[in-house]
């Protein structure tokens, strides 16, 4: 946590956006939000970009080989799997919770 | 060991991320709402020349993104924006266009009158109001844009009384665009913004996002019923250029029900209340029909 | 060149205005204010004036477009009064916070109801405690002065918190006395082009994004604040000095201390009142009466350690009060604050608190002096008879 000298100037701003540069909140690891996962089909996948076009959290990326998704943001909503013309992902149960 | 490899991704995709006009993920909202998708559009059109004003309630959640972000609470939309605005113009940068970014309490309940002063100074703001229809991030209590029947907190027996056309009055003050959207359409989203950004003056934009939190579905529907929410004619999709209305898609449409269905806010409606649902929305389509092609005023 | 102009407080502010070269004004009428709005508005259009002139439909609405003007880099300008100071309340509390150097000129003017609209300082001093500088006008000259002053204060980058500098209703804003307009070239030397070093919206200068958990901070950001208010003291003082040497008319930073050479007792006025309250002293002087005059220009900062000094060789201190606090520990708001101040002084004077002038009634002479015989009455006996007087309450 940092003290009042190491605190910018004007940084008070709303709640928790600075009120200058950029948007100002912090940004935050959200893949233990997660349910269930994504997992993408690499053989039915056409790399069409629909799934990357409505993730509402830039979790899925397209990558030389092919979309992957980013867990560490992947919040398991499942839109993806939904508009997925192909049935290429399918939404599977997540199990972090039993590996700690 | 996993915290190690969760840090090492995260370094990796930090530098991926980190390009101006951009929404950033590792924000706040609920899995599957609408606001992000809404915003990463945006940004894709309006690229890094752009400042946002206020996102308030759920839009508080949205703050990362690598843009400039101003906010002084939800109720000011309108006039803070037009504020930086104003001082743009003085500085003589016409390059960036100011976003005032705002939910369906700031635009039409706490911030109607600032809008409606915003619209009649004819402010050089683009006003982006998204509608998630009814106070979302406080608890989901009702808003003027909640429609007709609907459960909120507030209005636990469904509420009473029909949406306010907001688009609609905004239109009238004579405003240079005004155009409704939603997620489920993107290419025509983009089209819509990318004509806002050309026109100087004041400019509204109305996209509808479902939520799955306040609308009680499954989160993975959050495209799929903004897209029944065109076709059954709930949310038409239209814009009024310079007062000329030019409705976007006409399609074959669905009754209510295929998309009231799978919201858990209406599972209480009676046949009664859908058939006044079903009334009411077949009337505003006429008259948008009706209208279509015409000037305003 | 500098002109002379007769010039009412209202007309001095538009001046002073036009003379800071102000890029965004946005005010919302409200007497006795609205010559403010009406000649500012003149001047744009006669091109006298290269501004953006807002009409909003309301002070919330006003304090929102300054402050976002403020922030997107253009220096603002506003105006307002009792009604409107509260109904822009709620973002008048987010300006300072911001750290947004914003200038008001506040026509005092009593808060409604019983109050109408005539002067009483309860408007400005409501908002005492949110991080605006306050600094009272005696004068339409010193309303001038006072307005190129405060950007200079504001925008320092020691302080940047909002200023607003008042003048009273009617008595100030609707009379006129002649006013040296300074030359707008010696200005411009006087007060560089507004660029904040910490605030600003630039899609080409990002600032570092976070990653990581939330930090709460408001603590530490209202030490900083705190630390922004005490360095503005420092501030208000040097640039009061320079504007004194370039254009020959100083203030005194931030109080001015009249005839309190080996003076028994002083009174401490607000505001116009002191135009009046000099004229007193000086008879009473003349007549052998050891009274001398504080007037206290800022009342935040507080100028805790200059009424120190003063209350060291002082033996009574009446502070005249045009407010009120109902239901406060004992009178009105400047008496409070100035018993804190020496609550911890060794030696400390007996102190007097004057309730006047409320609701714009005339403070005459004849009830300065009653003041004056009070307070050197305690110095006198030692005693306080009454610690609060409203004086002109009819019975």
């Amino acid at each position: 946590m940092r003290g009042y000298k190491e605190l910018p100037i004007g940084a008070g701003g709303a709640w928790f956006s600075y009120a200058f540069g950029g948007g100002g909140g912090t940004v935050v690891s959200t893949w233990s939000w997660r349910s269930f996962r994504p997992v993408i089909d690499k053989e039915k996948c056409t790399e069409c970009g629909l799934c990357e076009l409505f993730c509402p959290d830039h979790a899925i990326v397209r990558t030389k080989e092919g979309y992957v998704v980013d867990y560490e943001y992947c919040k398991g909503c499942g839109i993806c799997a939904h508009e997925c013309r192909l049935k290429a992902i399918e939404m599977v149960k997540e199990t972090f919770l039993e590996e700690f | 060991m996993r915290w190690i490899k969760l840090l090492e991704s995260l370094e990796m995709r930090r530098s991926q991320l980190l390009k101006p006009g951009q929404q950033l993920p590792g924000h706040r909202c609920c899995p599957g709402c609408a606001a992000p998708i809404a915003t990463k559009f945006i940004l894709d059109v309006l690229g890094k020349n752009v400042i946002f004003f206020g996102p308030g309630g759920c839009g508080h959640g949205l703050t990362v993104k690598t843009v400039p972000c101003f906010t002084l609470h939800f109720d000011g939309v309108g006039s803070g924006a037009a504020g930086i605005a104003y001082a743009l113009e003085v500085k003589g940068r016409n390059d960036i266009q100011v976003v005032s970014f705002a939910g369906d309490g700031g635009t039409s309940d706490i911030g109607f009158g600032k809008l409606s002063a915003c619209a009649e100074r004819g402010d050089n703001i683009i006003h982006f109001c998204y509608d998630n229809e009814a106070y979302m991030n406080t608890g989901i209590q009702k808003s003027h844009l909640t429609p007709f029947g609907a459960w909120t907190t507030t209005t636990p027996a469904g509420k009473p009384t029909h949406k306010k056309d907001v688009p609609m009055l905004i239109a009238y003050h004579r405003v240079p665009y005004v155009a409704t959207v939603t997620v489920a359409y993107p290419a025509d989203f983009k089209r819509k913004v990318k004509r806002a950004a050309e026109i100087r003056g004041f400019r509204y934009i109305h996209s509808l996002n479902p939520c799955p939190t306040g609308w009680r579905y499954n989160p993975e529907m959050t495209v799929e019923l903004s897209r029944l929410a065109v076709e059954t004619n709930i949310w038409p999709l239209y814009e009024i250029d310079k007062g000329v209305l030019k409705i976007s898609l006409k399609p074959k449409t669905k009754p209510v029900e295929e998309y009231l269905k799978h919201q858990g806010r209406f599972r209480n409606l009676t046949k009664e209340a859908i058939q006044e649902i079903q009334n009411h929305i077949d009337r505003n389509w006429e008259r948008l029909n009706a209208l279509e092609g015409k000037s305003l005023w | 060149m500098s002109v002379r102009k007769l010039l009412s407080g209202n007309e001095a502010a538009a001046y002073g205005a036009k003379l800071s070269r102000v890029e965004v004004i946005a005010v919302y009428p409200i007497s006795p204010q609205t010559e403010i709005a009406n000649l500012l508005a003149k001047m744009v259009y006669e091109g006298e004036l290269n501004a953006k002139y807002v009409t909003p439909e309301g002070e919330h609405s006003v304090m929102q477009i300054c402050a976002g003007a403020s922030a997107g880099g253009a220096r603002t300008f506003t105006a307002s009064s009792s009604q409107g100071m509260a109904y822009m309340t709620e973002v008048l509390w987010m300006v300072p916070g911001l750290r947004l150097p914003v200038v008001m000129c506040v026509c005092n003017r009593s808060l409604s109801f019983p109050g109408k609209i005539k002067a009483t300082h309860s408007d400005s001093l409501m908002h005492r405690d949110n991080g605006w500088i306050q600094l009272y006008c005696e004068n339409s000259q010193e309303v001038l002065d006072t307005c190129i002053q405060a950007y200079k204060i504001a925008e320092n980058k020691d302080v940047y918190l909002p200023v607003m500098f008042c003048q009273d209703a009617y008595t100030v804003t609707h009379t006129s006395i002649p006013v040296e307009i300074p030359d707008q070239k010696m200005v411009d030397e006087f007060l560089p082009p507004y660029k904040h070093e910490y605030v600003y919206l630039d899609p080409n200068q990002l600032q570092e994004i976070i990653f990581g958990l939330e930090e709460e901070a408001e603590t530490e950001f209202r030490y900083q604040m705190e630390e922004a208010m005490d360095n503005a003291k420092k501030v208000i003082r040097e640039v009061d000095d320079e504007y004194g040497e370039m254009f020959g008319r100083r203030y005194g930073g931030l109080i001015e201390a009249y005839r309190c050479d080996n003076a028994e007792a002083v009174l401490i006025t607000m505001g116009s009142i002191t135009g009046t309250a000099r004229e007193v002293i000086d008879e009473m002087r003349d007549n052998g009466k050891k009274i001398g005059l504080v007037k206290l220009r800022a009342f935040r900062p507080f100028p805790t350690e200059e009424l120190r000094k003063i209350a060291e060789d002082v033996k009574a201190i009446g502070f005249v009060d045009r407010n009120f606090s109902h239901g406060s520990a004992v009178g009105g708001i400047g008496g409070i604050e100035t018993a804190r101040a020496l609550y911890n002084t060794k030696n400390k004077p007996l102190l007097l608190d004057f309730i006047i002038g409320i609701g714009g009634r005339d403070v005459t002479p004849l009830q300065v002096k009653y003041m004056a015989e009070k307070v050197l009455q305690a110095a006198r006996t030692g005693e306080v008879e009454k610690e609060v007087e409203w004086v002109q309450l009819r019975v």
